[in-house]
């Protein structure tokens, strides 16, 4: 072989682990003084990765064919992937078989069909492993997948895992109780919407590192994290009593500061959309001659966030505590409980409304 | 099949059927991604590319799965998704529900890489159809040299092993060329 070969073969089999430790070491110690070596080796490492890549591509782009609307929706792309690939591909004389296969055949053909189809014809694909087989002959049975878990039931339980999820409350709304009352703020404003403040909960210093919310690393998040917040809005969320009444659903967004000292501040609640049991959300007209419950789905959500303890605050690049803006979502529903859901996005603080409430102090 | 036999397949190469399950995913992704400004073209990139992250990822054996398989992919597409609207300048409230919320640092996710990679197979999809072969015997199917020189009809192991070489050098200097094309 050529020596540029020689050298490609090295790096092939230092890059598949098929090199012994000593070689491993030599090379190793090669590479470091030599940067042009590291910078091929890197290529060739991501030359690999891509050709898996293609190899993967077209077998999702059969599956995606073969798993129905998929033939005809393939976009122009992928559909030049697959015909670029053509025959190249191991399981391509099957795969593009299949494809043109169904592509040719009626739009509407079962999965079933085209899968037996597949089948019959299988002579066609490349005899080269074993997979055809355990491929396309899968029993439906066999792949069904779990119970999807897009909606969180208090009726569930869930592992305890400690990502960003939404957070369900075990509370289901009790038949009439009449011993069980919920205090309901008076101080309610018009169009829904109640601005709670605390002066004391609003030290001056925080101003200044303000501007730098956008750059921290880590996110305000309750003290705990999101199962110790789940345990707290067990605790406290209470369904209003007057909507459990008329069994009234709703729908509160929160939006809030955590200052730099963890302290919750402005919180800005309002409700967007409420609706009958299983019913179409209210129009506008219905909103606002409810407006006494929406100001009780209102003042339990701002009830709660009041009641919090000190969060771990937002944190810049730098580390330091930072004061950042957050928003949640209480959901109020009769059959599946409370659900309170923290948006994990980035908001702007509005600095503006801050500084103006500042001046009219 | 459960999350755990997935996984097994994937590690031990048969990513077909793996991927036919994962896929029974895709019409909630797409909702997901339909519902804040994405079309179905856009929806079904994202979420072949981020499967073939997630099978990149699940093919490592260090990897450790600390949610179900399917709340992993939704993670995934859903920053695949993030960043896409990101380069289309817009910044979408994603709210999907039943996700984990992945962050560039958690995937390792190097932009840069990812669209030299994507550069890279559009070169690889202009290698000849016997290189391509070559190419995925040995790395995807992990066979040896001595099977790819029969099955592909070489005389012997080491003309084998220098075609695939010589494919290899093909591709690079392709790829060079397409990244710095020469002036004329």
């Amino acid at each position: 072989m050529r020596p540029e070969l020689t050298k490609l073969e090295q790096i092939d089999r230092y890059i598949s682990g098929d090199l012994s430790p000593d070689q491993v070491a030599a090379f190793e110690n090669q590479m470091a003084g030599d940067p042009v070596l590291r910078n091929e080796v890197e290529q060739q490492k991501e030359l690999v990765q891509a050709m898996n890549r293609q190899v993967l591509r077209s077998q999702i782009a059969a599956v995606a064919a073969a798993s129905g609307g998929g033939g005809s929706s393939v976009n122009g792309s992928w559909g030049n992937w697959l015909m670029g690939l053509g025959g190249a591909v191991v399981i391509g004389v099957g795969t593009t078989a299949a494809v043109a296969y169904y592509q040719n055949s009626e739009e509407d053909l079962p999965t079933n069909d085209a899968l037996a189809l597949l089948e019959e014809d299988s002579p066609m694909i490349f005899q080269v492993d074993s997979i055809k087989s355990d491929v396309y002959v899968l029993p439906e049975e066999q792949i069904i997948t779990e119970e999807p878990e897009t909606i969180f039931s208090s009726a569930n339980t869930y592992e305890e895992e400690d990502d960003r999820m939404s957070v369900t409350v075990n509370f289901q709304p009790r038949g009439i109780d009449p011993g069980e009352s919920v205090k309901l703020p008076t101080n309610t404003e018009s169009k829904g919407v109640i601005i709670s403040e605390d002066p004391v909960q609003r030290p001056a210093a925080d101003v200044n590192s303000r501007t730098e919310y956008k750059d921290h690393s880590k996110r305000a998040s309750f003290p705990g994290g999101n199962q110790a917040l789940k345990k707290f809005i067990d605790k406290n969320l209470r369904y209003p009593k007057s909507a459990k009444d008329k069994s009234i659903e709703g729908v509160v967004r929160c939006d809030f500061h955590v200052t730099a000292d963890g302290l919750i501040t402005e919180i800005e609640a309002e409700c967007i959309s409420m609706s009958e049991r299983d019913g179409m959300p209210f129009s506008d007209m219905r909103l606002l001659m409810n407006k006494k419950l929406m100001n009780s789905f209102i003042g339990n959500a701002t009830h709660i966030l009041r009641t919090m303890p000190n969060w771990e605050p937002a944190r810049n690049t730098q580390g330091n505590p930072v004061i950042s803006a957050q928003r949640m979502y209480f959901n109020y529903d009769m059959l599946k409980g409370c659900l309170a859901y923290q948006l994990d996005d980035e908001l702007p603080i509005n600095t503006e409304s801050v500084s103006n409430r500042n001046k009219v102090k | 099949m459960k999350d755990s036999e997935i996984i097994a397949k994937i590690r031990k190469g048969q990513t077909e059927p793996a991927v036919k399950v994962l896929y029974k995913e895709f019409p909630k992704v797409k909702a997901n991604i339909m519902s804040s400004g994405g079309d179905e073209a856009i929806a079904r990139e994202i979420f072949h590319d981020s499967l073939i992250l997630l099978i990149e990822k699940v093919s490592d054996p260090s990897f450790e799965l600390t949610s179900r398989l399917s709340t992993y992919l939704y993670g995934i597409n859903r920053f695949m998704w993030k960043n896409e609207a990101r380069k289309r300048q817009k910044s979408p409230e994603l709210e999907w529900k039943d996700t984990l919320i992945l962050t560039a640092d958690d995937l390792n996710y190097d932009t840069e890489k990812e669209e030299n990679l994507k550069l890279l197979e559009s070169v690889l999809a202009k290698v000849t159809e016997r290189c391509k072969k070559i190419f995925e015997l040995f790395y995807f199917k992990k066979e040896s040299m001595k099977t790819i020189a029969e099955l592909l009809d070489f005389s012997s192991v080491n003309s084998a092993k220098t075609q695939k070489y010589k494919c290899m050098e093909k591709a690079m200097s392709l790829a060079k060329e397409l990244k710095s094309p020469p002036q004329n």
